[in-house]
């Protein structure tokens, strides 16, 4: 039970939050973005108040501690386990085997070779043990988290955003993971803004929304007879039902060819393996295109050799006819902007208002233009909420007045409410002629937005139809929805 | 082939560091410089290429520090109009020897040594106290997300038309913001889940430091420098 909790005393920020937990039951917590599902997991691990000079005022009870208390806080890595939702601000040793065991050094465990390879073998790195951290892939560190939050036997297991950053492949391993979890016996915390993957999983479910309480359904008959309230939870942020695909968007016809690619091959060392082999794609004003497939498959690559930051060992690239292939230098009016995955990347200035007068388009019809940043432009870019970041990265690609925007991953972390946001930011742009292009592995984007629609597997691009791309996504979760 | 222990390397590093620092003439500067830097740039070139490059143009900074500071003494270069006198290549040279030192110092470490081994070393072998022993090894995980991190702010730099490697003080502040941005949230979080991983449960038991035959190697390396350095 925590009545209060905050990282400043004059602010609180979860408010009556109440709920328990037993061996073999999963709670789902969901909520929309600064909800306070973060803060409630650092409450309720006693890291808000120990650690992060907040306070918290209540109780609470993880098997007999009380991690509240200064006395009883160190005890808490015995009991609980905790996955991150990034695995970079999680794994600190610089291999698989190196981690996992970090965990066990800490708590005093000897002897445990054998534990650390069954661990590893238990999320599929055996044969990864000793592969320096960075060279795995996102999918691959989020399974190295787990096992090393899992491996010192905790009786509870904490899930921050488990999906984020993952691809269907990925996600669909996570959910067997929590799963084989509460079989064993343990309970389960699992804190998700997409919780129609965990839906039939759950025997409790919690819905924040502004640092209170709001749903609490506890038992799975409750669950079961309660879904018409939980499919109703959209307007709360949450993805709680699966998306319908609207009518397929087509464009009439080809008014103009703005982004045309042919026979694309690109490495990035000339002794490697090609990354992108025979690329070939073509947008028209108006379109957007989005290109899925698994992490690591190349999609970024691709994003940044049209956006012009490598070249090409092949094959070229045009915007309005105009090839663009041996252009290296960058120019003010670019024809094409890639927006990357992390805001932060995109900031040059100090000050919002610095950031919105760069790009050919008047500081003053941008702000009639973009309300929202009125009472932000004093501000540090780095100070604004991950959703401000992401809004500001999205206004200077504008700014730029391109003809193509390329996007990578940019729904990551977006909530439903978010999300519908961005939705409408994109057709608003490509309503004025100009092409984007998402990189993604978020099947909502193609249900929502998507004229064109490619699959990139082995470095290879082929154009499918909007309901093949969907199949190609939904189809390892399919399993979890039964 | 056996390595130097984390804790050789370590106390190599700090003692070249602390040398480079008391050291002011030329001739000892350019022994420290002369018998690291070649062999942490070999090193280090592959995985740090970038950090290495970044600090050859610092060295612009350098000369220009060095030209509002120490211009002084005999004339040596007129260039339009401004007298570059001999004390700015004096200060230059030393200064940037120095720092090459320590640069070639750091390499030999960072290319050498595995984190997880340094918080044991530095722990058990050394007796410090655990949680320098951790930020020392995590800094050195967290050295190659840096790096990507620096590759991608260099990219969208070009894009928005601005330069790809810092040269003004202004430039260098538009650089160092998104990475502490970034990298002081990543560091907040890292020590959040160690904390929840019994981090501060950790005990070490002190084991004294034992040496190979490879570790008296890089001592004689260090006694030899420091030796040569001093009588100079």
């Amino acid at each position: 039970m925590i009545r209060r909790a905050g990282y400043r005393l004059d602010k609180t920020v979860i408010n009556d939050i109440k709920f328990s937990l037993s061996g073999g039951e999963l709670l789902l917590v969901v909520g929309p973005s600064g909800s306070g599902k973060t803060t409630l997991l650092l409450a309720m691990t006693g890291v808000l108040n120990n650690l992060l000079n907040g306070f918290v005022e209540g109780y609470v009870d993880l098997s007999g501690i009380n991690p509240l208390t200064p006395e009883d806080f160190p005890k808490v890595p015995k009991v609980v386990g905790v996955v991150l939702q990034d695995p970079e601000k999680q794994l600190s040793m610089p291999t698989p085997i190196d981690e996992v065991a970090f965990t066990l050094e800490n708590l005093g465990f000897k002897g445990f070779e054998e534990l650390l390879l069954s661990t590893l073998g238990r999320v599929g790195l055996l044969n990864k043990a000793t592969t320096p951290t960075e060279y795995l892939s996102g999918g691959e560190k989020k399974r190295l988290c787990i096992a090393a939050s899992i491996i010192h036997n905790p009786k509870l297991v904490i899930f921050d955003e488990p999906t984020a950053n993952l691809d269907p492949w990925g996600v669909s391993e996570v959910i067997k993971y929590i799963n084989d979890l509460k079989v064993e016996g343990r309970a389960v915390i699992v804190i998700e803004h997409k919780a129609r993957y965990f839906t039939k999983l759950a025997d409790k479910f919690l819905l924040i929304n502004n640092g209170r309480q709001v749903v609490y359904l506890e038992g799975r008959d409750s669950l079961n007879n309660s879904l018409d309230i939980i499919e109703s939870l959209e307007s709360y942020g949450v993805d709680t039902c699966k998306p319908k695909l609207k009518s397929v968007l087509k464009r009439s016809s080809c008014r103009e060819v703005v982004l045309e690619v042919e026979g694309l091959w690109f490495r990035y060392l000339p002794n490697k393996d090609y990354v992108l082999r025979g690329i070939n794609l073509r947008l028209c004003s108006g379109d957007v295109g989005v290109i899925v497939g698994r992490n690591g498959v190349g999609k970024t690559t691709l994003l940044k050799v049209i956006a012009g930051f490598y070249k090409p060992e092949k094959g070229f690239i045009k915007f309005l006819s105009n090839d663009f292939t041996k252009v290296r230098k960058s120019i003010k009016g670019r024809e094409v902007f890639y927006v990357p995955q992390e805001p932060d990347y995109m900031f040059i200035h100090s000050k919002v208002l610095d950031e919105l007068r760069v790009g050919t388009i008047p500081l003053e019809e941008v702000l009639s233009s973009e309300l929202w940043v009125k009472d932000l432009l004093n501000e540090s870019p780095y100070r604004l909420s991950h959703g401000q970041r992401r809004w500001l990265a999205y206004t200077i690609a504008k700014l730029y007045n391109p003809k193509v925007i390329l996007f990578d991953e940019p729904t990551a972390g977006l909530d439903l409410l978010l999300l519908k946001q961005y939705l409408s930011w994109v057709r608003e742009v490509v309503s004025q002629g100009k092409v984007v292009l998402i990189a993604t592995h978020d099947v909502r984007l193609l249900y929502e937005l998507a004229t064109r629609v490619f699959i990139m597997e082995d470095g290879c691009l082929r154009e499918v139809g909007v309901e093949e791309a969907i199949e190609y996504l939904e189809g390892p979760l399919r399993w979890s929805n039964d | 082939m056996i390595k130097p222990k984390p804790t050789t390397l370590f106390i190599y590093g700090l003692v070249i560091t602390i040398l480079a620092f008391i050291s002011r003439r030329f001739e000892q500067l350019l022994i420290l410089a002369l018998v690291n830097t070649p062999v942490g740039v070999v090193l280090g070139f592959r995985r740090y290429s970038v950090i290495i490059a970044l600090f050859f143009i610092g060295l612009i900074g350098l000369f220009v520090n060095a030209l509002m500071f120490s211009n002084v003494g005999n004339p040596v270069l007129e260039f339009y109009g401004l007298v570059i006198r001999e004390g700015v290549f004096t200060a230059f040279v030393n200064v940037m020897l120095r720092l090459l030192s320590i640069l070639g110092a750091t390499l030999i470490f960072i290319t050498q040594v595995n984190a997880r081994d340094l918080i044991k070393s530095l722990e058990c072998e050394l007796g410090l106290p655990k949680t320098i022993a951790f930020a020392t090894a995590v800094g050195l995980r967290m050295l190659n997300i840096l790096e990507r991190d620096l590759r991608e702010i260099q990219l969208v730099r070009v894009e928005r038309g601005f330069r790809k490697y810092p040269i003004t003080p202004s430039d260098i502040g538009s650089f160092l913001r998104p990475l502490l941005s970034l990298g002081l949230e990543r560091a907040l979080w890292v020590g959040i889940a160690a904390e929840l991983r019994g981090f501060s449960q950790r005990s070490s038991r002190r084991v004294g430091i034992k040496i190979t035959y490879v570790d008296i190697c890089v001592y004689t390396l260090l006694i030899t420098q420091v030796i040569t350095v001093l009588m100079i």
